[in-house]
């Protein structure tokens, strides 16, 4: 059974039932309407129907057949997310000069071996540089360097 | 000869100044991230999108054209010295290209990839100007049903055609309907998946998912698994084939931009299994199978060609029914959207400039691209010395500046985030993102037809298989679908995977 829980096509199947059960949720309360006249919830839940079925398959495949197993998740990796949400917060409150850095900074840590700070430095203030340069000055994008 | 008239009209657009700068500045662009392993050119288009649109329309699209057959011919640079493929779709030129650069014939394979590349570019283009005029006619008679088939046999063959478990995939593909309903729907106003945030209502953005799924998950991906590959250092002095290379490689060519070609018009066949079916196709007609994976020039010169003609080709369904291939055209059907232009048989009247243009331009580009690449050939070398860990935060630089540009709210840096942390899930799962993506920008064309359909034939879902172009595409569908659950079929494609 272990081994099974680590077949790829378990969660496949897992993921693909989840998504087809807040889809059918979510959409309970659009109008279905009939085939000759669809409504708006028509579409989504007919999809989510069919979803949720995949995924019974698929999962099923998992416990029953041979599948490949999952790779090793890593964690380092997600810092790459958080440096993306760190960009996200920081702009509109302190501007690029501190969104720029932080995300380069957050990203270099999601690398396995660490990278050189003069090197993270460096590229945090070339690609500050880079951005305000091209972005705010040449295509006139509604971000400051500094500030909200 | 009409075809003529047109390609002289096109030529007239493509060779505008700002329609070469374009171009010239699509295939560099295509090249460098052909070069550059961990970039590839859905994500890079995905990133890239948001700035065409204050492009005039003929302009984006050579562009975003350049950058797609361009990636083509510099994947194969990387692929022949350093045996990291720079694309998927020169994965298999890894195979022979390399062995060849490490027995001291580095120039004659990159050359004989470049050259073969431009032939398969010509064809592939003569191909799109002398067929999709007649489709785009044949296509003019077609209603809602046979629309709705014709993307549902669309997605069934990308899907079919591509790597990884088929019922993944269609999985895939329905997840990716269901994501396009997120919205207003159109006929009734009521909103779909808001959650009450009004940032949804106007639905998510495909540019949000094509970089959440494949650039921000590449990265995790890239990240983990960083591979070096050595560099060969030797100078790369001599081009020229010897006779024996050059009869060899002719034939080569011949045969993998004919299947290339083919394989392109398909929806779903990308340069990947272009690339893959020659290489396995050469291998089974060779007279010396065996020498096959130790330098054999054929081994280069084949899939090169496949994968260029394939993706000149794979520009037919797009621009002649509206019917995007892949990811990378189906992002291009997103951008022409947005640029105001309905993607279909009508294009071709309604916007010559842009179809004629794009055809022409790709005449010019695959030449640049080959001047790019061969004598040009000492700039790659260095670039590929550029280690991933300078590079790719300058990628997640282009993917914020991007997703916040959208509609300049951090809104879409979130969502991205989002479709990034589930896109790295399901690639662990196993599943194929390409067809979400497609699924996800045909979705609500396709509840608009069925819709249509439905309302005409006052509910009688029959009206499919009554009409005999739709019930032509769904058999075909159906076909294809058997096809990949017979055991024949299915080992093949097993083989493709394992050769590599």
């Amino acid at each position: 059974m272990e081994a099974r829980l680590r077949s790829q096509d378990f969660w496949a199947g897992l993921a693909f039932i989840l998504f087809s059960l807040c889809g059918y949720w979510f959409g309970r309360k659009l109008n279905v309407g009939t085939p000759s006249d669809m409504g708006a919830g028509f579409f989504p839940r007919m999809l989510s129907i069919a979803l949720g079925i995949i995924g019974v398959i698929v999962m099923a495949k998992g416990l029953l057949g041979k599948s490949e197993e999952v790779e090793q998740i890593h964690l380092r990796p997600f810092l790459v997310l958080v440096a993306f949400v760190s960009f996200a917060l920081l702009l509109p409150i302190l501007g690029l000069i501190a969104a720029i850095p932080a995300m380069t900074v957050v990203g270099s840590l999601a690398r396995r071996e660490a990278m050189r700070p003069v090197e993270i430095v460096i590229l945090s203030a070339a690609l500050t540089a880079f951005a305000w340069f091209v972005f705010v000055v040449l295509f006139s994008m509604p971000m400051r360097l500094l500030g909200s | 000869m009409g075809v003529l008239d047109n390609l002289l009209f096109g030529f007239s657009v493509a060779l505008s100044l700002d329609n070469l700068l374009y171009c010239l500045v699509g295939a560099l662009l295509g090249t460098v991230i052909g070069v550059l392993p961990g970039l590839g050119p859905a994500a890079t288009i995905a990133i890239l999108l948001p700035i065409t649109f204050n492009l005039p329309p003929a302009g984006a699209m050579i562009m975003l054209a350049g950058i797609y057959y361009g990636a083509q011919y510099g994947g194969s640079t990387t692929s022949i010295l350093v045996n990291l493929p720079g694309e998927a779709s020169s994965v298999v030129t890894c195979l022979d290209g390399n062995k060849m650069a490490r027995n001291g014939r580095a120039g004659q394979a990159l050359a004989v990839a470049a050259v073969g590349s431009l032939f398969a570019g010509i064809v592939g283009t003569l191909f799109i100007a002398l067929f999709a005029p007649p489709l785009s006619q044949a296509a003019l008679s077609f209603g809602p049903a046979e629309y709705f088939s014709l993307m549902l046999l669309g997605l069934m063959a990308a899907v079919v055609l591509a790597n990884g478990s088929l019922i993944k995939a269609i999985g895939m593909i329905v997840l990716g309907l269901l994501l396009g309903c997120v919205g207003t729907d159109v006929n009734s106003g009521e909103h779909r998946y808001s959650f009450g945030l009004f940032e949804l209502l106007d639905g998510i953005d495909f540019i949000v998912i094509a970089m959440g799924i494949f650039a921000l998950a590449e990265i995790m991906r890239n990240l983990e698994t960083e591979q070096v590959g050595e560099v060969i250092h030797q100078k790369v002095t001599s081009f020229m084939p010897t006779r024996e290379e050059f009869r060899a490689s002719v034939g080569a060519v011949l045969r993998g931009t004919t299947l290339g070609s083919v394989l392109g018009v398909l929806p779903g066949a990308g340069a990947v299994i272009s690339s893959f079916s020659a290489y396995a196709f050469e291998k089974q007609i060779s007279k010396h199978p065996e020498k096959f994976g130790t330098g054999v020039i054929e081994g280069v010169a084949a899939p090169e060609a496949a994968n260029n003609a394939c993706a000149q080709t794979s520009f037919i369904p797009l621009l002649t029914l509206g019917i995007p291939g892949g990811a990378v055209t189906a992002m291009m059907l997103g951008a022409l959207t947005i640029q105001g232009i309905s993607p279909g048989p009508q294009v071709m009247t309604s916007n010559p400039d842009v179809f004629w243009g794009l055809i022409a331009s790709m005449f010019i580009g695959n030449i640049l691209l080959v001047i790019l690449n061969l004598p040009l050939i000492g700039i790659w070398i260095r670039l590929l010395s550029l280690p991933y860990r300078l590079l790719f935060p300058a990628i997640m630089l282009f993917c914020a500046i991007g997703a916040y540009g959208l509609s300049n709210s951090t809104f879409n840096l979130y969502l991205m985030v989002g479709a990034g942390f589930v896109g790295y899930f399901l690639l662990k799962f196993g599943c194929e993102p390409a067809p979400l993506l497609l699924g996800f920008i045909l979705g609500p064309m396709m509840e608009e037809y069925l819709r249509r359909t439905l309302l005409m034939s006052q509910g009688d879902a029959m009206v499919f298989i009554q009409r005999p172009l739709s019930l032509t595409m769904l058999l075909i569908a159906a076909g294809l679908l058997l096809m990949m659950m017979l055991p024949w079929f299915r080992n093949r494609r097993e083989l493709l995977k394992e050769d590599v």
